[in-house]
C-alpha cells in the first residue's frame, strides 16, 4: 500500500531550502546553541528530516533498485519512502535513538545540552528539564554515555599513541554495594600527542596492562612514567621511568613534557567535574563516565566538533 | 497557554512548557512588560481602556491615545542588557532548574551567547532571586528547629568562612558570621526563630545557655556518638542541608571571593525553597519584579552576610600578645617544689604532655627523658609562647595536675603573684571577692580590691582590667564612665546571664561578660581583649609618637578610611560607611600603604597607636 505524502515534503525545492546543509550543520564554527536548535527545528517532522540527512540519507541511493531517488517523508515522520519504488528507511533505526521513549527533537536537545555541559548531567534534572520521568531520563542519558564511550574509541588513534607517558589514578568516590569508605578503583591513563586516553583498571595485577594495551593496538609503543611502582607493574612492556626533574628540565616544547603536563592536569579536573555533577557512579558504570569526560576533554578546543563526531558514529541510515 | 493554570502546577516547568509559553521573543517581551508595570495598565485615559500596542521587531509599546512609548524591560534588572528577554527566560530555567550552579560556560553555549555576556546575565539573575527571596521567620510553636553551623573555604581564605543555619521543616535560613561565639549564634537564633519552637542542636558550647533565655532546646552529645536521643531526634536534617550547600558550592569553593559568597547562598535558598513547588518558583521568578530599591547589593547582602555587625578583630592574638608581654621575653623559667615552672615575674606555666605521662612509678619514654622538651599548656602558652619561644627546658620533676587547670597557687609563692600583671576588681560582697581574687590568682594575675569606683587607678597596670559583679545599679553606672573616661576595660560577671542584657552591656562598652561562678579558663579566654588595652598603655610614649608622625602625612580622607580599617571594616563597609565606593577607598588604602612605606599589617598598628581605634570603641 503506497503511503501519503505531505504536501510540505512534495515540495523539495521549498524544503531543501529551509534545511541546514548537513555539512555545515556538523562542523559549525562554535557549539550549538540548544535555544537556537529548538527555533530552527521546530517540530518533529524537521528534527526527523535532519538526522535522516546528517545520517547521509539525503543522497542515499534507492537499496532496492538502486537508482538515485529523492526520499519523501511520510506522515509517520521518521520513516523516508523512495519515490521510484517506495522503499521505506527509518531515519532512527539501528541507532541509540530507539533505546529510550524519547523523540527526535527532544533527543537532539539533550544531546546538544548534554555536550554543551562540561560536567555529567544527572537524570534528576534532564527528568525534570524534559518533563519525563526520572527512569526514562535515567535510561536515556545511560544509552547517550554509552554512545559517547563507543564515539571515542573509534576517535582513539593508536599512531598518535606510539611514545606515551603513562600514569595511574585512584578515584574513591564509587559506589560499591557494601563497600567501605576506602573503596575505590583505579584508572590508567595515557597521554599521547595531542590526546588523552583512559581505561578503568579491574585489578592492579601485572597482567591487565598488556591486555588493555593489546586491546587498544599500542602494544609496542614506548611509555614513559613518573611513577615507580607502575613502572615497576608494567616491567613487561619496558616502560622508561623519567623523574618529574628531568620533566622540568626537560625543554617545553617537547611532546613528552606536554604529554606529562596534560596528564597530571587531567585528574583533578576529572575529579572536580564529577563532584561538580553530584554523580557517584556504580563500579561496573565509571568506564562511560571516564569516556564521557575524556571525549569533552579531547574537544577542549574544538567543542563545536563535538556534535559532528557524536552523529557521524551513528553511520549511515 | 494558560500561565496562570501553568503556574499552579506543582511539576517543574519543562522545556516543552517553556517553549508553548514563549514560542517567540514578542510574547516574552510581552509577558516581561505586563508583569513588571502591572497586568492592569492601560492607557492614561481610563475612558478609553485601550490596551497598548506592540512594536514588532523592538522592545517598546505605544500608547496610541496619549502618544507615550514604554519600554519592555525598563523596570526590572535586565533594563541594561540587550539579550533577548526569550534567552534571558531561559536561562532563568536552567538557572533554577539545575543541581549546582550552572556554569558561565554551560550558560554561554546554551544560549549561544559570549562569556563575557553570560557572566553578567547570571549575576544578575543571582541578584533578582536575591530580591525575591525574602528572609524568613523559622519554627512555631512547638515546632522543631534544627540549628548547627559549617565552615567553607573560599578564594584566598586564610581559615574557613562560617556559615550559621537554622532550618525547620520548610523553610531554610542561612547567615554568614564572622565566629561560633555564643553572643553571635544567639543573638541570631533570638532574632530569627519563632518564640516557642523546639531547638535541636548538638552539643558545641554555644548553644549552652539556650534554655536559660526561654527556648526548649535538645542538646545532642556528637563528641559520645550521640547521633540520636531516645525521642528519635537528630541534626540529620540541618546536616543533609549542609551536604547539599557544599555540593552546591563544589568546585567552585575556590573560586568564589568572599564578597561574593552571598550571592551563592541567596540562590541555594531560592533553590531549596523552590522544592516545595518548582513549578510556582520558576513562574513567580520571571513574573515578579520588585522596586529598585530592593536591588540595593548592601541590603540584600546584609540579609545573610552578618559579619558587619560583629567587625573582625584585625590584630591576632599572638600579636597583642607579642606587644604586651614583652616585659617577659627577658624572663627565665624557674622550677618550684612542686613542679610547675614560673616566669620570673610571677607568670607561671604548666608541664604540658609529657608532664602528664610522667606518672609515679612509670618509666619516662628515653626521647622525653633525653630532651627534657615540655609543651606549654594553653591558654598560657598563647600568652606566653611568645616569650619564651616554642618549648622550655625543665627538669625531672614535672608533676600533672589532673583537673587539667593551672593548680592552686601555694602559700609559698604568694609573693611572686605579688609582682604580676595587675587587675582590679571591685565586689561589695566580701566573700564573692575573695573568690575572685584567688580565682585571678589562679589565672596569674595579682588582683587588687577596690572599694568605690573612683578608686580606681589614673596611671593603668600592664592589664588595665576590672572585674565587676553586673549589679544594675548606679554604682555600676558610674563604674562604667570612670572606666571609660580613664581606659580601662571592664568586664563583669553575674548568675544568670541573660542575652538582652549581654548585648546591651557589650554595646554599652563592656570587654566581656562571664558567669558566675568564674572559671580560669573563661577569665583567660577573655585576656586577649584585655590585652588590647594593656598594648595602648606599654607603647603610648615610643609608639604613639611614632605613628602621630606617620599620620600627618595623610589627608583627612585617609584617615577616616584608616580608621575604619582599624575599627576591623572592609572595603566595602567602608565605602558603604563614607558614600563613598568600594574602589575609592582601595586607592585610599594603596596611597595609605605608600605614604607609611610599611605593611598593611603594620598599618593597623600605627592606627591604633595613634588612637584611631578609640574612637570608634567608646563612641560615647
Amino acid at each position: 500500500m503506497k503511503r501519503r505524502f505531505t504536501s510540505l515534503s512534495d515540495r523539495a525545492d521549498e524544503w531543501h531550502g529551509i534545511m541546514p546543509d548537513p555539512a555545515a550543520f556538523l562542523a559549525p564554527e562554535k557549539a550549538t546553541a540548544a535555544l537556537d536548535l529548538l527555533e530552527r527545528f521546530p517540530d518533529e517532522r524537521h528534527c526527523s528530516r535532519l538526522i535522516f540527512d546528517l545520517r547521509g540519507g539525503r543522497t542515499k541511493p534507492c537499496p532496492r533498485c538502486g537508482s538515485r531517488t529523492r526520499w519523501q517523508q511520510t506522515e509517520a515522520v521518521r520513516i523516508f519512502q523512495s519515490k521510484c519504488c517506495s522503499f521505506a528507511l527509518d531515519a532512527l533505526a539501528g541507532t541509540f535513538l530507539t533505546q529510550a521513549p524519547l523523540g527526535a527533537r527532544l533527543w537532539l536537545y539533550l544531546i546538544v545540552t548534554f555536550l554543551n555541559r562540561s560536567t555529567p548531567l544527572s537524570s534528576a534534572f534532564v527528568a525534570a528539564h524534559l518533563g519525563t520521568d526520572t527512569r526514562r531520563s535515567w535510561q536515556a542519558l545511560a544509552q547517550l554515555r554509552q554512545q559517547v564511550a563507543a564515539t571515542n574509541k573509534k576517535l582513539f588513534d593508536p599512531a598518535e599513541f606510539r611514545r606515551c607517558y603513562v600514569d595511574e589514578f585512584l578515584y574513591r568516590p564509587v559506589c560499591v554495594p557494601g563497600g567501605g569508605a576506602r573503596t575505590g578503583i583505579w584508572l590508567l591513563g595515557l597521554s599521547g600527542a595531542r590526546s588523552i586516553h583512559v581505561e578503568p583498571l579491574r585489578d592492579r595485577m601485572a597482567g591487565a596492562y598488556p591486555r588493555i594495551l593489546e586491546r587498544l593496538g599500542i602494544g609496542a609503543a614506548e611509555f614513559y612514567s613518573c611513577s615507580l611502582p607502575l613502572v615497576a607493574r608494567m616491567k613487561r612492556q619496558g616502560v622508561a621511568s623519567v623523574s618529574a626533574c628531568e620533566l622540568s628540565m626537560a625543554s617545553r616544547g617537547q611532546q613528552l613534557v606536554s604529554s606529562h603536563a596534560r596528564m597530571r592536569a587531567f585528574w583533578p579536573l576529572f575529579r572536580r567535574s564529577m563532584r561538580r555533577g553530584s554523580v557517584v557512579p556504580a563500579r561496573h558504570h565509571i568506564g562511560r563516565f571516564v569516556h564521557d569526560y575524556v571525549f569533552r576533554y579531547n574537544h577542549t578546543g574544538s567543542p563545536a566538533a563535538m556534535l559532528g563526531h557524536l552523529i557521524q558514529s551513528l553511520g549511515p541510515v | 497557554m494558560n500561565m496562570t493554570s501553568a503556574s499552579g502546577s506543582a511539576r517543574p516547568v519543562s522545556i516543552s512548557t517553556f517553549e508553548q509559553a514563549f514560542p517567540d521573543e514578542e510574547t516574552c517581551k510581552a509577558y516581561l512588560f505586563f508583569h513588571s508595570a502591572g497586568l492592569a495598565h492601560r492607557c492614561c485615559d481610563p475612558h478609553t481602556a485601550r490596551p497598548l500596542i506592540s512594536f514588532h521587531e523592538s522592545s517598546e509599546f505605544w500608547c496610541p491615545v496619549c502618544d507615550q512609548s514604554f519600554r519592555a524591560r525598563a523596570r526590572t534588572i535586565f533594563r541594561s542588557t540587550k539579550i533577548q528577554v526569550r534567552k534571558i527566560f531561559y536561562a532563568m530555567l536552567l538557572m533554577a532548574d539545575l543541581p549546582g550552579n550552572a556554569s558561565v560556560r554551560f550558560l554561554a553555549r546554551q544560549l549561544g551567547i559570549s562569556r563575557r555576556s553570560a557572566t553578567g546575565l547570571a549575576s544578575r539573575i543571582r541578584l533578582h532571586m536575591a530580591a525575591i527571596e525574602l528572609p524568613r521567620s523559622i519554627g512555631g510553636w512547638g515546632r522543631p528547629v534544627w540549628i548547627d553551623e559549617t565552615f567553607v573555604r573560599l578564594q584566598g581564605d586564610i581559615s574557613s568562612t562560617c556559615i550559621f543555619g537554622m532550618k525547620d521543616e520548610r523553610s531554610l535560613s542561612l547567615h554568614i558570621v564572622p565566629d561560633r561565639r555564643a553572643l553571635t549564634l544567639q543573638t541570631l537564633i533570638e532574632e530569627t526563630v519563632v518564640s516557642g519552637s523546639v531547638l535541636i542542636t548538638d552539643d558545641f558550647s554555644s548553644y549552652r545557655g539556650l534554655e536559660r533565655l526561654g527556648w526548649k532546646h535538645h542538646r545532642l552529645n556528637h563528641s559520645k556518638r550521640m547521633w540520636s536521643d531516645a525521642e528519635g531526634r537528630s541534626t540529620a536534617s540541618i546536616d543533609l542541608v549542609w551536604r547539599w550547600l557544599k555540593r552546591d558550592l563544589a568546585g567552585r569553593t575556590g573560586q568564589i571571593a568572599q564578597d561574593d559568597l552571598w550571592r551563592y547562598l541567596k540562590h541555594f535558598l531560592f533553590k531549596f525553597h523552590a522544592q516545595e513547588n518548582p513549578g510556582e518558583a520558576y513562574w513567580r521568578l520571571i513574573s515578579t519584579y520588585p522596586p529598585a530599591e530592593r536591588y540595593a547589593e548592601e541590603n540584600l547582602r546584609r540579609e545573610v552576610d552578618c559579619r558587619w555587625r560583629w567587625p573582625r578583630v584585625h590584630t591576632p592574638l599572638t600579636v597583642r600578645a607579642k606587644l604586651d608581654l614583652s616585659h617577659l621575653r627577658s624572663a627565665e623559667p624557674q622550677e618550684s617544689r612542686s613542679g610547675t615552672l614560673f616566669l620570673s615575674d610571677g607568670n607561671k606555666l604548666r608541664a604540658g604532655r609529657s608532664a602528664k605521662r610522667s606518672r609515679p612509678g612509670r618509666p619516662k619514654h628515653k626521647r622525653q627523658q633525653a630532651s627534657g622538651r615540655v609543651r606549654i599548656a594553653s591558654p598560657l602558652r598563647k600568652l606566653s609562647g611568645l616569650a619564651l619561644g616554642a618549648s622550655a627546658r625543665m627538669g625531672q620533676n614535672e608533676t600533672k595536675d589532673s583537673a587539667g587547670l593551672p593548680p592552686e597557687p601555694m602559700k609559698d609563692d604568694k609573693d611572686k603573684f605579688a609582682e604580676g600583671p595587675r587587675v582590679q576588681v571591685m565586689d561589695p560582697v566580701p566573700h564573692r571577692l575573695r573568690q575572685v581574687q584567688q580565682i585571678l590568682a589562679r589565672c596569674g594575675l595579682s588582683p587588687q580590691s577596690l572599694r568605690e569606683p573612683e578608686s580606681i587607678e589614673d596611671a593603668p597596670a600592664t592589664l588595665s582590667l576590672v572585674f565587676a559583679p553586673d549589679t544594675r545599679d548606679t554604682e555600676l553606672e558610674r563604674l562604667f564612665e570612670i572606666c571609660l573616661e580613664r581606659g580601662h576595660g571592664l568586664l563583669l560577671y553575674a548568675a544568670a546571664v541573660e542575652q538582652s542584657r549581654v548585648v546591651e552591656m557589650v554595646a554599652r562598652g563592656a570587654q566581656g561578660y562571664l558567669k558566675w561562678p568564674l572559671s580560669p579558663e573563661e577569665v583567660l579566654k577573655n585576656l586577649d581583649i584585655t590585652q588590647e588595652f594593656g598594648r595602648q598603655r606599654i607603647s603610648v610614649s615610643v609608639g604613639q609618637a611614632k605613628a602621630r608622625l606617620a599620620i600627618g602625612k595623610l589627608t583627612r580622607r585617609e584617615i577616616e578610611v584608616l580608621a575604619a580599617v582599624v575599627e576591623g571594616l572592609r572595603s566595602w563597609e567602608i565605602a558603604a560607611k563614607l558614600g563613598i565606593s568600594k574602589r575609592t577607598v582601595e586607592i585610599h588604602r594603596a596611597n595609605i600603604l605608600a605614604k607609611l612605606e610599611t605593611a598593611s599589617g603594620s598599618v593597623v598598628k600605627i592606627g591604633v597607636y595613634a588612637g584611631l581605634d578609640q574612637a570608634s570603641r567608646f563612641p560615647g
